[in-house]
C-alpha cells in the first residue's frame, strides 16, 4: 500500500486499520489543555493554552506520546504499540512535534472506518497522513508541518498502588458526570466493602458506592477491586470528566490509587496499547 | 507610565527536583512577579507545609486553588463557615520536569504552570517579537514635520520630544524602557527626557529640548528607537598604539597582481575590523565640538540586520539640517504673534521659533555616540565608515 513513497527514504510508516482510534485519542489531548477554560476572562487564556504542541515519539516498539497540562496537575501518556498497526515500520527513533490543533483538524477529514497511514521521512519537516476509504477508492493525503518542540521526556516510575479498581468505563463516566453537578471535587474512598465516590457541594452532598461484582454473561460489566490497604483521596472532577472522554476507546477503565501518589486512570487499548492519565490529588489545607 | 507594566522579566530560582523529590512546596511558591501585598506574604510564610511521606512519585506543591475550580462556585457564606468543609488545594505532579522554561524566542524564563507568569510571558513575548504596539492614533495623528521614511515601504520614523502630547510621550517612554532593559543601559530619568525643564531650570517651551527620540515604526509596531541628546563636545576614538604599529607592518604591499593586492587589502581591512572589535575603544585626550549625541540606539532583537539603526541615524542628521533650514520661515511666523504658532501647533513651529540658533551640522563628525556597547561600536563603525576617528561623548 505504500505507493506514495517518494524518492526520499521513509523512516516511519504506520498503518492503522481504523482511523477512529487515533482520532479519539488526539481528541483527548486537546481536552487536557481545555481544562482551564472556565471563567469568561480565562476563555481567552484557554484559547491560547489550546495551542499545545506535543512530541510523538516513534520507535520500533510503537508511537508514544506524553504531555502534561499547563498547570502540571494532570499528565497524559499514550502508547500505541507497533502491534496495533499493520504494517509498522520505524527504522530510527524520531520525535514528531505536532501541533494538536492542527492534527485534530486533519483527522477530522478522516472517516472513522478509513485506513490511516502515517509516514515521515528522515529528518522530517512534515508528517504525511493518508486516509484510504475501505469501501470505495477514495484516497486522501495530508501533510502536517512539524514543529521543533523542546519537550523533556519524563520517566514515570512504576508504582505499587494500594488500590486498583476496574470498572466499566461508562460507569465511571456516569459517576463523574453526575457528581460534577454537585461539587468540583470528589473523594474516592476505597475500603474492603467497596469503593465510594463522595462529594460535598454547595447544594448538598452525594455519594455513589460500587461493590465488587462479576457478571458471567457480560464480563465487561465486571467491577473488580483489589486492595492492600484502604485509601481515601480527593480529586478535581473537572479533570476526571475530561479523562472520561476517552470512554469510547475502551469498555473498561482501571483506577489505581495510593496515598501521596497521583491517581492513575488507564484505558487499555487493544494489543497492549494504552492511554493513561495521571492526576494529582487535592489535599486539605493544614491551617 | 508605571514601571510595573514593563517590569523586568520575572525569575525565580530554579529547582532541580528529582523524581523522588522531597521538596514539597517550593515549586508552587507564588509566581515570580513583584511581591504581592504584605498580608499575603505573611500568610504564605506561615503556611509552610509539613513534609508528606514520600512514595513512588511524589505529589508536589501546595497550590492555591486554581481558577478553574471556581466554575460552579456560588456565594454561600454558610458553607464556608461550616467546620467540616475544609478548603482543598490542588497538588501538582512532579516528575522532575523543568519548572522554569526559557522561551527560545524572547529569552524570558518563566514558570509554565503559573497562569500569572504565562500571562507576563505572553506580553513580553509579543513585544519582543512584534515590537511595541503604539496604536493607530500615534501613527495617523502625528504632527506635520515629524514623519520620515523608513527602510521598507510601510515603515515610518517618527520623532517625539518633550513638547509632544502626553500620550505620545508615554508611548515613547514605554519603548525607551524596553530598549534600555534590552541594552542593559542606565535608565535616564523620565523627567530629564520628557520634562519641559531645561538645564537652567527654566520651565516652558523656550529652548531646544535636550533630548529627542526617533521611533522606527512598522505599521503600528515600534521596532527601533533612538534617543539623541544635545551635546557640545565629544572625544575622538583613537587607534591603539599597538594596533597602529601592527597595521603599518602589515601595510607593506606585496608586488603581485592588482587582484592579489586588492584581496590583500580587503583581508587587511577585515582583520583590522576584527582587531578593532576585540579591544575596548580608546578615546583621545582632547575634545572636539559635536552637536548630536546618540544616547540610546536600539532595534528589536528580531528585526536586526535590516538597516533600521542606520536609517534612524541618517534621519536624525537629515532632520537636524531640515530644522536649521526651516528656521527662517518659522521665525517670520513667530514675529506675527504666538497665536499663529499655536494655530499651526506643529512641532516645527514650537521648537524652532524659540531656541538658541541651531547650527547646521558639518557632517557626520558632529554626531557622537555615548559609550557604545560592542554592537553599538559595530554600528558606529559601519555608519561612520571608518574604524577610528569617530566620536564618543561622555555623559
Amino acid at each position: 500500500m505504500n505507493t506514495t513513497c517518494t524518492n526520499k527514504s521513509t523512516v516511519l510508516e504506520a498503518r492503522l486499520e481504523q482511523a477512529q482510534l487515533l482520532k479519539k485519542v488526539t481528541y483527548q489531548f486537546s481536552f487536557i489543555s481545555l481544562t482551564r477554560m472556565l471563567t469568561p476572562q480565562q476563555v481567552v487564556d484557554a484559547i491560547k493554552d489550546l495551542v499545545q504542541d506535543c512530541n510523538f515519539d516513534c520507535n520500533d516498539s510503537g508511537i508514544a506520546l506524553q504531555a502534561m497540562d499547563n498547570s502540571h496537575v494532570a499528565l497524559v501518556s499514550m502508547m500505541l504499540k507497533s502491534e496495533s498497526f499493520s504494517p509498522f515500520r520505524c527504522d530510527r527513533n524520531i520525535a514528531l512535534g505536532i501541533n494538536l490543533t492542527s492534527l485534530q483538524k486533519v483527522l477530522r477529514c478522516a472517516q472513522n472506518e478509513d485506513i490511516l497511514t502515517v509516514k515521515a521521512e528522515d529528518a522530517p519537516d512534515v508528517v504525511n497522513m493518508v486516509f484510504e476509504s475501505a469501501d470505495n477508492d477514495r484516497i486522501s493525503e495530508y501533510d502536517i508541518k512539524l514543529m521543533d518542540i523542546d519537550q523533556e521526556h519524563l520517566g514515570i516510575p512504576d508504582t505499587e498502588y494500594a488500590a486498583t479498581i476496574s470498572m466499566p468505563s461508562s460507569e465511571f463516566q456516569r459517576i463523574c458526570r453526575d457528581l460534577t453537578a454537585l461539587s468540583e471535587s470528589v473523594a474516592i474512598e476505597c475500603t474492603k466493602e467497596g469503593v465510594k465516590f463522595a462529594c460535598n457541594g454547595d447544594i448538598g452532598s452525594g455519594a455513589v458506592t460500587l461493590r465488587s461484582h462479576t457478571d458471567v454473561e457480560k464480563p465487561e460489566r465486571n467491577i473488580e477491586i483489589n486492595l492492600s490497604e484502604p485509601v481515601a483521596l480527593t480529586f478535581s472532577l473537572k479533570y476526571l470528566v475530561n479523562f472520561c472522554k476517552a470512554s469510547g476507546l475502551s469498555d473498561s477503565v482501571k483506577l489505581c490509587l495510593s496515598n501521596e501518589v497521583p491517581l492513575l486512570v488507564e484505558y487499555a487499548l487493544s494489543n497492549n496499547s494504552y492511554l493513561r492519565f495521571y492526576l494529582a490529588p487535592k489535599i486539605g489545607d493544614e491551617e | 507610565m508605571t514601571s510595573s507594566d514593563d517590569s523586568v522579566p520575572p525569575s525565580t530560582p530554579s529547582h532541580d527536583n528529582g523524581i523522588f523529590s522531597d521538596e514539597p512546596a517550593q515549586i508552587s511558591s507564588p509566581p515570580s512577579s513583584p511581591p504581592g501585598f504584605p498580608w499575603e506574604q505573611q500568610k504564605n510564610n506561615t503556611t509552610t507545609p509539613t513534609r508528606p511521606a514520600i512514595s513512588a512519585f511524589s505529589v508536589l506543591g501546595k497550590r492555591k486553588a486554581l481558577a478553574d475550580i471556581d466554575d460552579n462556585m456560588r456565594p454561600t457564606k454558610k458553607v464556608a463557615q461550616t467546620a467540616e468543609s475544609k478548603p482543598l488545594s490542588q497538588m501538582q505532579i512532579s516528575l522532575g520536569q523543568k519548572v522554569q522554561q526559557k522561551c527560545k524566542l524572547c529569552g524570558m524564563e518563566y514558570v509554565r504552570s503559573s497562569a500569572e507568569d504565562r500571562k507576563l510571558h505572553d506580553k513580553h513575548h509579543k513585544q519582543s517579537t512584534e515590537g511595541y504596539d503604539v496604536g493607530k492614533d500615534f501613527v495617523q495623528k502625528a504632527p506635520v514635520g515629524t514623519i520620515f521614511d523608513g527602510v521598507a515601504k510601510e515603515d515610518r520614523i517618527f520623532t517625539v520630544y518633550c513638547y509632544d502630547t502626553a500620550p505620545r510621550k508615554r508611548r515613547a517612554q514605554a519603548v525607551l524602557q524596553i530598549a534600555q532593559r534590552d541594552l542593559g543601559a542606565v535608565p535616564i530619568s523620565e523627567e530629564d527626557v520628557w520634562g519641559y525643564k531645561n538645564e537652567d531650570g527654566h520651565v516652558g517651551r523656550t529652548s531646544e529640548p535636550r533630548y529627542r527620540a526617533y521611533m522606527y515604526i512598522r505599521k503600528t509596531k515600534c521596532i527601533g528607537l533612538m534617543l539623541i541628546e544635545r551635546i557640545k563636545e565629544a572625544r575622538r576614538v583613537v587607534e591603539r598604539d599597538a594596533a597602529r604599529r601592527e597595521a603599518k607592518k602589515g601595510a607593506c604591499p606585496g608586488n603581485g597582481s592588482a587582484l592579489s593586492t586588492l584581496q590583500a587589502r580587503r583581508q587587511a581591512a577585515e582583520k583590522a575590523e576584527l582587531e578593532a572589535a576585540k579591544h575596548p575603544i580608546e578615546l583621545s585626550r582632547t575634545s572636539d565640538g559635536a552637536k548630536i549625541g546618540i544616547a540610546r540606539i536600539w532595534t528589536s532583537p528580531t528585526h536586526r540586520g535590516q538597516g533600521i539603526a542606520v536609517a534612524l541615524l541618517d534621519t536624525a542628521v537629515k532632520h537636524h539640517d531640515e530644522r536649521v533650514d526651516k528656521k527662517v520661515v518659522v521665525q517670520v511666523v513667530d514675529r506675527q504673534g504666538e497665536v499663529v504658532a499655536k494655530q499651526n501647533d506643529t512641532a516645527v513651529c514650537l521648537t524652532d521659533a524659540t531656541c538658541e540658533p541651531l547650527e547646521k551640522l558639518r557632517g557626520k563628525e558632529d554626531v557622537a555616540f555615548s559609550q557604545p556597547t560592542a554592537a553599538g561600536a559595530r554600528l558606529a563603525r559601519k555608519w561612520f565608515g571608518k574604524l577610528y576617528g569617530w566620536h564618543v561623548y561622555i555623559d
